[in-house]
C-alpha cells in the first residue's frame, strides 16, 4: 500500500514540478518547446557557421558534416554565443571536422530577421 | 487527527508561505540577480535549477524574467488550488474517489508488459549507433541536472555499451518472464542513464518523454502482476494513463500560461512552419483558414486529452485525434517520427481483455462456420 502511495506521489509530483518551475528536471520534462508566441525579434535569431578555404571560397557548414543534429546545433551555437564562448565553440568544432586543414577560417554568423552579422572569424592554423 | 485535514492544512500553509516569501522578499531579488549583484542562496538556487538563465539573461530584458518568476508563483497557486479542489470533489464524486481503485485481469497486464517491452526493443535497438555519436561530440558534453548532481562526467565507451546491453537484455528477460521485477528496475535505470546522454548536449527534446514516464512506472506494474493471481490492482495502469494525460495537459497549459490564446494565432503557427521548412507545412501555411484553425485544434486536443481518464468507452475520441496530431507534427513541422513513442504508449488505453474476447469470438466463429461448410 505504501509503495502505491509513494509511486503515485513521486510520479505526479515529478510531472507537476517542471510545469511550476518551468525547467526540465530529468527524467521529468517541461513542455516549453513551441510554447512561445513569436512577438520578439530576438526569437527569430539564428546562427550559422561558414568555412573559408585557401581559395577564399565560402561554404555553409552543415551540422551533419560534424555529426551533430540540426536542432542540437542551433542550441549549441546560441548558447556558446551568449556565454561569450565563440572561440571555445569554434575550437571544439575544429576537432570534429574531418579535414580541417583544407580550410583557413571558420566564420560564425548571427542572423536576426534578414540582418546578418559576422560574430567571429576563427583562423585555423 | 484526520490525515486529510493535515493535508489540507499543509497545502494551505505552503500556499501562504510561498506567496508571502515571494512577494515580500524573492521578487525584489530577481532584479539583483539579473544585474549580477546578488550572491545569496537564492541566486545559487537559480543557477542550479535554471542553468539557461546565464544565456537567456543576455537575450531577454528584465521584464521577461519578472514575468517568468511571477509565473512560478501563479502556477504553484493554480496547482495547489486544483489539488484542494480535487480532494473536496473526491468526497462527493464516487468516480474520483475510486480513481485509484479497481482491478484488471492478470492476462491484460501480461499482454501490456509484453507489448511494451517489445516496443522498448524497437525504439532502443538503434541506440547502439548513437554511442559513437555521443563519443564524437563529447567535447560539447554539458551534463543535465541529474548528472550534475550525481557528478557523472562523460563516461568511457564501454559504460555506454553496458547500459545499452542492459536495456536490451532486461527487456528480453521481462518478455520471457524471467525474473521480471529485478530486470524491470534494472532496465529502467539503464534507460534513464543512457537517455540522459541524449540531453547532455544543451538540448532536451520530447520524443521519448511518455515512453520514459511509462518506463518509470513499469516496475510497479510488473510487481503488481507478479503478486496477483487472476486479477491484479489496476493502479499502475491508471498511473501510466495519468502520466500520459498530464503530459498533454501540461503541454497545452504551458502554451496558455506562456503566451495566452495568442499562441494559437496564425502568425505564430506560420513562424514555426517557416522555421522547419517542411514542404506540406509550407503549403498549409498559404491558407489563412488552415493556419488559423490547426493551432486552435492542437491546443484544444492537448487541453482536453485528460478527459480520456473518465470516458472509458469513448477513448477513441481522444486517441484518433492524438494520432492525427502527432502525424501533423511530422508532416507539417518535420518534428518527431511516424512511429512515435507518443502514439505507441496509447496501448495503455486499449482494453486488451475485450479485444481478446472479440478475437476469440471471431476465431471460434470462423472455426464453427468452417465445420458446417
Amino acid at each position: 500500500m505504501h509503495i502505491k502511495k509513494w509511486a503515485i506521489a513521486i510520479m505526479t509530483g515529478g510531472l507537476v514540478l517542471p510545469f511550476i518551475l518551468q525547467v526540465n528536471i530529468y527524467p521529468f520534462f517541461r513542455f516549453g518547446m513551441f510554447a512561445e508566441a513569436v512577438h520578439r525579434e530576438i526569437q527569430t535569431e539564428q546562427f550559422q557557421i561558414y568555412t573559408i578555404d585557401r581559395q577564399g571560397s565560402r561554404k555553409l557548414l552543415q551540422p551533419d558534416e560534424v555529426g551533430i543534429s540540426k536542432s542540437n546545433w542551433d542550441y549549441l551555437l546560441r548558447n556558446h554565443y551568449y556565454r561569450n564562448e565563440n572561440v571555445v565553440f569554434l575550437k571544439k568544432l575544429r576537432t570534429l571536422m574531418k579535414e580541417p586543414e583544407q580550410f583557413t577560417t571558420l566564420q560564425m554568423i548571427r542572423i536576426i530577421q534578414s540582418d546578418s552579422t559576422i560574430v567571429y572569424n576563427f583562423e585555423l592554423k | 487527527m484526520n490525515k486529510r485535514l493535515i493535508l489540507y492544512f499543509g497545502l494551505v500553509l505552503s500556499f501562504l508561505m510561498v506567496n508571502l516569501l515571494y512577494f515580500f522578499y524573492l521578487r525584489s531579488q530577481i532584479e539583483e540577480i539579473y544585474i549580477g549583484r546578488s550572491n545569496t542562496w537564492f541566486s545559487q538556487l537559480i543557477e542550479t535549477v535554471y542553468p539557461r538563465f546565464e544565456v537567456e539573461k543576455k537575450r531577454f530584458d528584465l521584464d521577461f524574467f519578472k514575468y517568468k518568476a511571477d509565473q512560478v508563483v501563479i502556477r504553484f497557486n493554480v496547482i495547489v488550488s486544483v489539488i484542494i479542489g480535487l480532494f473536496l470533489l473526491a468526497k462527493r464524486s464516487k468516480k474520483l474517489d475510486q480513481f485509484w481503485q479497481g482491478f484488471i485481469a492478470r492476462q491484460h497486464a501480461d499482454i501490456l508488459i509484453i507489448i511494451f517491452y517489445c516496443g522498448v526493443l524497437f525504439y532502443c535497438h538503434q541506440w547502439w549507433m548513437d554511442i559513437d555519436v555521443f563519443i564524437n561530440r563529447s567535447v560539447f558534453y554539458k551534463p543535465i541536472l541529474l548528472f550534475s548532481i550525481l557528478h557523472i562526467s562523460f563516461p568511457p565507451e564501454w559504460i555506454l555499451q553496458v547500459a545499452y546491453v542492459m536495456i536490451i537484455f532486461a527487456s528480453l528477460m521481462i518478455i520471457f518472464n524471467i525474473k521480471p521485477f529485478p530486470f524491470s528496475v534494472l532496465g529502467t535505470i539503464a534507460f534513464i542513464f543512457f537517455q540522459g546522454f541524449y540531453y547532455s548536449f544543451e538540448k532536451i527534446d520530447h520524443l521519448y518523454t511518455t515512453l520514459t514516464y511509462v518506463m518509470l512506472v513499469m516496475p510497479f506494474l510488473v510487481l503488481e502482476r507478479n503478486r496477483g493471481k487472476e486479477y491484479i490492482g489496476k493502479w499502475p495502469v491508471t498511473l501510466i494513463q495519468l502520466c500520459i494525460a498530464l503530459a498533454y495537459l501540461f503541454s497545452g497549459l504551458e502554451k496558455l500560461f506562456t503566451s495566452g490564446f495568442g499562441w494559437a494565432s496564425k502568425e505564430t503557427f506560420r513562424h514555426y512552419i517557416y522555421l522547419h521548412q517542411a514542404p506540406i507545412g509550407l503549403t498549409i501555411a498559404e491558407s489563412d483558414f488552415l493556419s488559423s484553425l490547426l493551432p486552435k485544434l492542437a491546443l484544444l486536443f492537448q487541453l482536453s486529452f485528460f478527459l480520456i481518464l473518465f470516458l472509458h468507452r469513448r477513448r477513441w475520441i481522444f486517441l484518433v485525434p492524438g494520432i492525427l496530431f502527432h502525424m501533423g507534427t511530422v508532416f507539417l513541422l518535420n518534428i518527431g517520427a511516424i512511429f512515435t513513442p507518443w502514439i505507441f504508449v496509447y496501448i495503455f488505453f486499449v482494453d486488451w481483455g475485450i479485444l481478446q474476447t472479440k478475437f476469440k469470438k471471431i476465431y471460434s466463429g470462423s472455426i464453427f462456420s468452417e465445420r458446417h461448410q
